[in-house]
């Protein structure tokens, strides 16, 4: 599916996979992203479901897990909020960048380049981000 | 274990010396959305009929909410029959009058809004409608009531892009709204397997394949894959 | 039970039949043309028994037959318009959808009975006035048009619940018994045949139209039985409507 752009986040949902997970997982790579700011709010439910054209029940099932994970809240009939917990949005964008790097080093690995050429590798191109 | 709003045991349709419907065995979930997928002939249609009654099975057991198929039961059920037409006399004020009037449950408020959300209005006449603004005329119908168990038989076929993205919107806030229990034969299914919870393969007259979506999408992929490997 | 849904039942199927009707123009370029041949006729042939207005209630002779056709027509346009599917699966018994449909057949039926007999009555009227024949020829025209009309209330019911019948058994497993019901509409759609050929044996001498004078007393007993036999064929059309339909 394309990319929809909703509450400040991006969605790329792939069909094939379970689309649960990967709205959980969008969510979660966009608040350690700091697309959406602490605190702020995020779409409803309907809303959510409307932009990326999937069940209700589904967005439901990711809200759901996000507030068990402390990441939101929800507020009575005021919406859904994300968490003004710095140190968990912390946690999350830790956990997001060891997988970033557990990924990484699997895909070297399978090059063949080891944890020195790797090292030396990084030194050329030096942390720059784009 | 959810409750079962439609159950099937070793259901038979004979029509003549041909089978529409052999062996069929099919349990529904309560307030699930459920995609019966299939080619044509493979007795989607012949299914939704037998739900609403208008087909009697020739053999086993088919309960729908937890009575037996007839027209008393179909107060509970709104559906839209396949390859339906609109009275052409009517427009759309007098489509909302025969609802009111026929169909217990059914919410006029929630049908004008709807009729709008479709652009819609009450002098506009059935008679020069394209096929997509009927198809959204007939569908506003079925979702202004209020019942248990909505079933739609093939309601995007030959409609408009348009159209088609409109029933979808409303179909989702229908959903976002209400605890309904809902039933959709299509062949689009690229653009509508998003929506389901549930999904039953028909093939030749019996359920090749059924369950949860996101399960079958983690063991099999996507639902345009698996019909490709099941029926290509 | 959905109250006043019987009552919207038929007011929708008068719509449906109606609105059809007033939109074909020509029926009513055929019917100005007629009233005017008619009047011309009376006119100009008209008075001392030529051209008498009762010649034209030989046209009666059609109606059973336009009745079947009302009634078949009120049924089948459910699957030519596609409509079936909303019809078969409305929360009613198909008694009750039956009925609405035989009801609203009877009103048209009805309806079109009495405009057809007042209007001859009028052109009868007219007729009469123009040539100074004097009010008995309007009561004997009167008289004979009770008599048709008392004809046609005793066999419409039949060929009505026949043309349902005939409708729903054509789309049923039942289809092979279609034949019997053409013969039934054959006989029974010539009850005018029957009535004359049966008005001859009573009374010879001259015959003014189909029938003239009085019929036998006993004729008119046998609308009791001609009605009960279309309440028959109207319980057998709910029969196969609910259990051999083929949809």
């Amino acid at each position: 599916m394309e990319e929809v752009q909703i509450g400040g986040m991006r969605f790329t949902l792939d069909l094939s996979q379970p689309l649960y997970e990967q709205v959980l997982d969008q969510v979660r790579s966009s608040i350690a992203k700091g697309e959406i700011a602490l605190g702020s709010k995020i779409p409803s439910v309907r809303e959510m479901a409307q932009a990326l054209k999937i069940n209700p029940n589904t967005v439901m099932r990711a809200y759901q897990e996000l507030e068990r994970d402390q990441l939101t809240e929800t507020r009575r009939g005021q919406g859904t909020y994300i968490t003004t917990d710095s140190a968990r949005v912390e946690q999350i964008r830790y956990r997001a960048a060891e997988q970033a790097i557990q990924e990484f080093l699997g895909k070297m690995a399978s090059f063949g380049f080891d944890a020195q050429a790797i090292e030396k590798l990084l030194r050329k191109y030096g942390g720059e981000s784009t | 274990m959810s409750k079962v709003v439609i159950q099937a045991d070793d259901v038979f349709k004979k029509y003549g010396s041909r089978n529409a419907i052999q062996h069929l065995n099919v349990s529904i979930p309560e307030f699930s959305v459920t995609a019966i997928l299939g080619p044509n002939g493979a007795g989607k249609s012949t299914f939704m009929r037998m739900i609403t009654g208008m087909v009697k099975p020739s053999a086993g057991n088919l309960t729908v909410l937890d009575q037996t198929p007839a027209w008393e039961v179909n107060r509970s059920i709104a559906y839209l029959p396949d390859r339906a037409r609109w009275y052409g006399n009517h427009r759309v004020g007098q489509a909302i009058e025969w609802a009111t009037n026929l169909h217990p449950g059914f919410n006029a408020e929630r049908a004008w809004e709807l009729m709008k959300s479709f652009g819609l209005d009450a002098a506009t006449p059935v008679e020069g409608m394209s096929r997509g603004q009927e198809a959204r005329l007939m569908l506003a119908l079925c979702l202004a009531r209020d019942v248990p168990l909505l079933v739609l038989d093939e309601p995007f076929s030959g409609i408009d892009m348009i159209s088609r993205e409109k029933i979808i919107a409303a179909l989702i806030d229908s959903f976002s709204e209400r605890q309904q229990t809902v039933l959709i034969s299509t062949h689009e299914i690229a653009e509508t397997e998003s929506l389901f919870d549930h999904a039953v393969f028909f093939q030749e007259g019996t359920a090749v394949l059924s369950g949860d979506v996101e399960r079958l999408r983690a063991e099999r992929g996507s639902m345009q894959n698996i019909y490709r490997q099941l029926y290509g | 039970m959905h109250h006043g849904s019987f009552r919207y039942l038929i007011k929708h199927e008068l719509a449906m039949g109606i609105s059809r009707f007033y939109k074909k123009i020509w029926i009513w370029v055929y019917v100005a043309i007629i009233l005017i041949l008619a009047g011309t006729a009376l006119t100009i042939w008209g008075g001392n028994d030529k051209f008498n207005p009762t010649y034209i209630l030989f046209s009666t002779y059609m109606f059973p037959f336009l009745v079947f056709g009302i009634s078949v027509k009120t049924l089948k346009r459910e699957w030519e318009k596609g409509t079936y599917g909303w019809w078969l699966t409305l929360p009613y018994s198909r008694f009750r959808l039956l009925a609405a449909k035989a009801v609203s057949a009877l009103i048209q039926v009805i309806a079109g009975y009495s405009l057809f007999f007042i209007t001859v009555l009028l052109l009868g009227i007219y007729s009469f006035i123009i040539h100074g024949e004097g009010l008995s020829p309007i009561r004997e025209l009167f008289a004979t048009e009770l008599q048709y009309a008392g004809i046609l209330i005793g066999v419409s019911p039949f060929m009505l619940a026949l043309g349902l019948l005939a409708t729903v058994v054509r789309r049923s497993v039942m289809k092979p018994l279609t034949p019997m019901i053409w013969i039934a509409f054959g006989l029974f759609g010539n009850i005018f045949s029957w009535v004359s050929s049966f008005n001859s044996l009573s009374e010879s001498g001259n015959s003014n139209g189909l029938i003239s004078g009085s019929l036998p007393d006993w004729i008119w007993l046998c609308i009791i039985p001609v009605w009960m036999i279309a309440a028959l064929l109207f319980a057998a059309t709910v029969h196969v409507c609910n259990k051999y339909l083929q949809v």
